[in-house]
């Protein structure tokens, strides 16, 4: 997290620390592993009640600010939840929200974004499609006008929290270019399968869509949606590397700890050069990660145009290292590291979740290179 | 906190003021940097008329006391000077003097050479380097050999420095020497402003392995005499004051602190540049869709734009205080690490053309940058010693044991010896 917080964002991060050291520390996150929802609806309403969903919805909805930089305010949370393998579907919640805010008519949804700013009613986002694709110009997924109506043919896949929420945002193509639209998902030609995934909490759903019928006012980003879609994708991954920097932060944390305390040959063991200089490496790479993923949500809150360079250089960086360093503090923990009681497989397994989701790194990393040639 | 002066008032003037008014200045007086490199014997030239051209117009030692011939503001203000200056020719070649020494002798400094000396160095008049590692030892720099003895009222040095940049032309150096034989080898350690020019000094030049001139030089100092007042800090403070040199130097080479602003110069393509543009080599040699180094040249990018984000990180860390002690070491290490690996993905995009081509000695500038990089990985500290000030010193983790801070500096020579 940036050293230059203001004063209402360092109180917004104490109290998400407090709130998930107190109401959600990891042996609750553990005993959420066999649950079919993954996450405490009761939790998650308690931190809605916080204000976390506020922060990425307009006024009229409930929404708040903590700095005026929706993305920055955002990201303070989504770091705080990473450190302790948050449970809540915080993304999909301020990608919908923020989508809802800017929808061509925010007063047909202002109903649903106040409950869902309230913690009462759950969103996702039905963005990526099957085969690790996130392209944002472009879907399998259409959807056609007929006469009063919107028709959704295609499907879905990794939509988080998609088996729980009431209402998908759809993202996708139509013959005027790329819109989104919001779907009940008990409307008639939803079928969502619930996915399991690596990580200990977060739950995913493949969706169907077979002629899904819905009046015009599902309508919330009108063809041409691309910049929105964009604007959304950016805010994702951006939230997404602050989310993984929480978490290899704390990893990191406990991990040198634990090599202060751990005598081998009869000396601390994070006294040998030969270990200690890696964590001098690591700790580059983690401030190095934090000054990126900063560096795009400043870019993101001003709408610079770069921002979208910005946002996959963060992902790119952000992504990679991350599995380096918690799979490198394994091996410094030593045999403990590849226990099922040690905390570090929940870090991994959250930072192995977030290399993925949104595109991996090496899909950011092409988009950079274009970006660079073109 | 950075020595500043107020007004009678007690107010500094603005931030916005200041920009304003060096913006003025700078469009009235500053020509926009060049394109093209332009040569060392001239950038030196034009480095020391532009030099005493800033200093004179009121612009040299922004953060430096007025008492001394600076400015007496902030080193938020030197920052506001370094931003408004990014595009016009600044002098190029006083990065050390003004980024690193002069600091240090403000620190440590006796007034009489504060006051004789800090003007001299911002005018441009004196250039100062350091004079650091020898030729026995550049990592290990607390087991210095070389001697200072004191005799009647100055201390007389002998020994021999190594590693010194700029020594060549430089007036002054900031000498590291040993004062007590039977302490401690940290704690017996004196600092010395050791005049170059004088009797007893021999400088010669190091050829670096890519050829061409020398930036580094060896000197061999023969009973050369030091007055009392040139010691920096106190007799046995020695080390204390080589730590604060270093600090000052981790810092202008990463971009901070008082060197901020210093690293310009008059040329475009900066021949000192740690970094190779390898997107624009990639065009140049018809590459850049070669899909065996597009990700590599992606990557290079983004190690090029997270590293410049990082140092904004470090250095809003430092300003609000969040961030105590040797930041700029995990800078550094972050460019030996990036850089090394800059110019070996260089090698694989100009492939074989850049190691063969027609003409004379002069072309082959990727590969020239190759044999030169890793001085970035081991000048100012070796990744290998920033990783153990990273460590132990910014994550408090323990030194690797040795009683070689406790036990008498004669006594640890003799027990090398007998090993050997």
């Amino acid at each position: 997290m940036r050293f230059d917080l203001t004063e209402e964002q360092e109180m917004v991060r104490e109290t998400a620390r407090r709130f998930l050291e107190n109401e959600a520390p990891l042996s609750r996150v553990r005993h959420a592993f066999d649950s079919t929802e993954g996450f405490s609806r009761e939790t998650w309403r308690k931190e809605c009640e916080l204000g976390w969903a506020a922060l990425a919805a307009p006024e009229s909805a409930g929404g708040f600010s903590a700095s005026g930089a929706r993305g920055q305010d955002l990201a303070i949370i989504a770091e705080e939840m990473g450190r302790l393998i948050g449970a809540g579907p915080f993304i999909p919640t301020a990608v919908v929200l923020d989508a809802l805010g800017r929808a061509v008519e925010p007063a047909a949804h202002e109903d649903l974004a106040q409950r869902v700013v309230a913690g009462e009613a759950l969103v996702a986002w039905a963005f990526g499609e099957s085969g690790g694709r996130w392209d944002p110009t472009t879907f399998d997924t259409r959807v056609r006008t007929d006469g009063g109506e919107v028709v959704v043919d295609g499907a879905k896949a990794y939509v988080e929290a998609g088996a729980q929420a009431e209402a998908l945002l759809v993202t996708a193509t139509s013959d005027q270019g790329v819109l989104q639209v919001l779907a009940p998902v008990d409307a008639p030609g939803v079928t969502v399968i619930p996915n399991r995934s690596i990580d200990f909490v977060r739950r995913f759903a493949e969706v169907r869509f077979e002629g899904v019928r819905l009046p015009r006012s599902a309508l919330v980003t009108a063809a041409p949606g691309a910049a929105q879609v964009e604007r959304q994708l950016q805010l994702a991954l951006l939230l997404q590397c602050a989310e993984t920097n929480g978490a290899v932060e704390r990893a990191f944390e406990f991990t040198v700890d634990y090599m202060r305390d751990r005598f081998a040959f009869g000396r601390a063991i994070a006294s040998y050069q030969a270990l200690k200089h890696r964590l001098a490496d690591m700790l580059l790479r983690i401030h190095s990660a934090m000054a990126t993923t900063d560096a795009g949500l400043e870019a993101f809150d001003a709408g610079a145009p770069d921002a979208g360079k910005l946002a996959r250089v963060a992902k790119a960086y952000v992504s990679s290292r991350a599995t380096a360093i918690v799979s490198d503090l394994v091996q410094l923990t030593g045999g403990l590291g590849v226990t099922w009681d040690h905390d570090l497989h929940l870090y991994e397994r959250r930072v192995a979740l977030n290399r993925a989701i949104y595109g991996t790194p090496e899909h950011a990393r092409a988009e950079v290179h274009r970006m660079i040639f073109q | 906190m950075t020595p500043s002066d107020a007004d009678a008032d007690g107010q500094l003037e603005s931030l916005e003021a200041f920009g304003a008014r060096a913006q003025a200045w700078i469009a009235q007086n500053l020509r926009p940097r060049r394109e093209t490199p332009v040569s060392r014997e001239e950038a030196q030239a034009t480095g020391k008329a532009l030099q005493a051209k800033i200093f004179d117009a009121g612009f040299a030692g922004v953060a430096i006391p007025k008492a001394y011939g600076g400015l007496g503001l902030t080193l938020d203000h030197q920052r506001v000077w370094a931003e408004a200056t990014r595009d016009y020719e600044t002098p190029g070649n006083y990065m050390v003097s003004i980024g690193m020494m002069l600091p240090t002798v403000l620190d440590h400094g006796s007034e009489a050479v504060k006051r004789r000396h800090i003007p001299r160095m911002l005018r441009g008049e004196e250039q100062w380097i350091q004079l650091l590692s020898e030729p026995s030892g550049g990592s290990d720099m607390a087991g210095a050999l070389t001697r200072a003895e004191r005799r009647g009222g100055c201390y007389v040095i002998n020994g021999s420095k190594m590693w010194s940049s700029g020594a060549g032309t430089a007036d002054y150096g900031i000498c590291l020497a040993r004062v007590n034989w039977d302490a401690p080898k940290h704690q017996g350690l004196g600092m010395f402003a050791l005049p170059l020019k004088a009797k007893g000094v021999t400088i010669n030049p190091i050829i670096p392995a890519q050829g061409g001139e020398a930036h580094f030089f060896i000197e061999y100092l023969d009973e050369v005499e030091v007055p009392e007042e040139y010691v920096l800090g106190a007799e046995g403070e020695g080390w204390t004051v080589a730590q604060r040199l270093l600090f000052h130097e981790r810092n202008a080479t990463a971009g901070v602190g008082y060197g901020l602003g210093l690293g310009g110069g008059t040329g475009g393509t900066s021949e000192s540049s740690w970094r190779l543009d390898l997107p624009a080599l990639a065009r140049r040699h018809g590459r850049t869709e070669d899909p065996t180094i597009a990700a590599q040249l992606a990557e290079d990018h983004i190690e090029a734009v997270v590293g410049e984000q990082l140092a904004t990180r470090i250095n809003a860390g430092m300003r609000t205080g969040k961030l105590q002690g040797q930041w700029g070491s995990l800078l550094k290490l972050g460019m030996g690490i990036d850089c090394p690996a800059n110019a070996e993905l260089a090698l694989a995009v100009a492939g074989a053309d850049g190691v063969v081509w027609s003409g004379d000695n002069e072309g082959g500038e990727v590969v020239k940058q190759w044999l030169r990089v890793r001085g970035v990985s081991i000048a100012g500290g070796s990744n290998e010693i920033q990783r153990n000030i990273v460590s132990e010193r910014l994550m408090g983790l323990p030194r690797e044991p040795g009683d070689d801070k406790n036990t008498p500096f004669n006594e640890l020579l003799r027990r090398a010896k007998a090993r050997s």
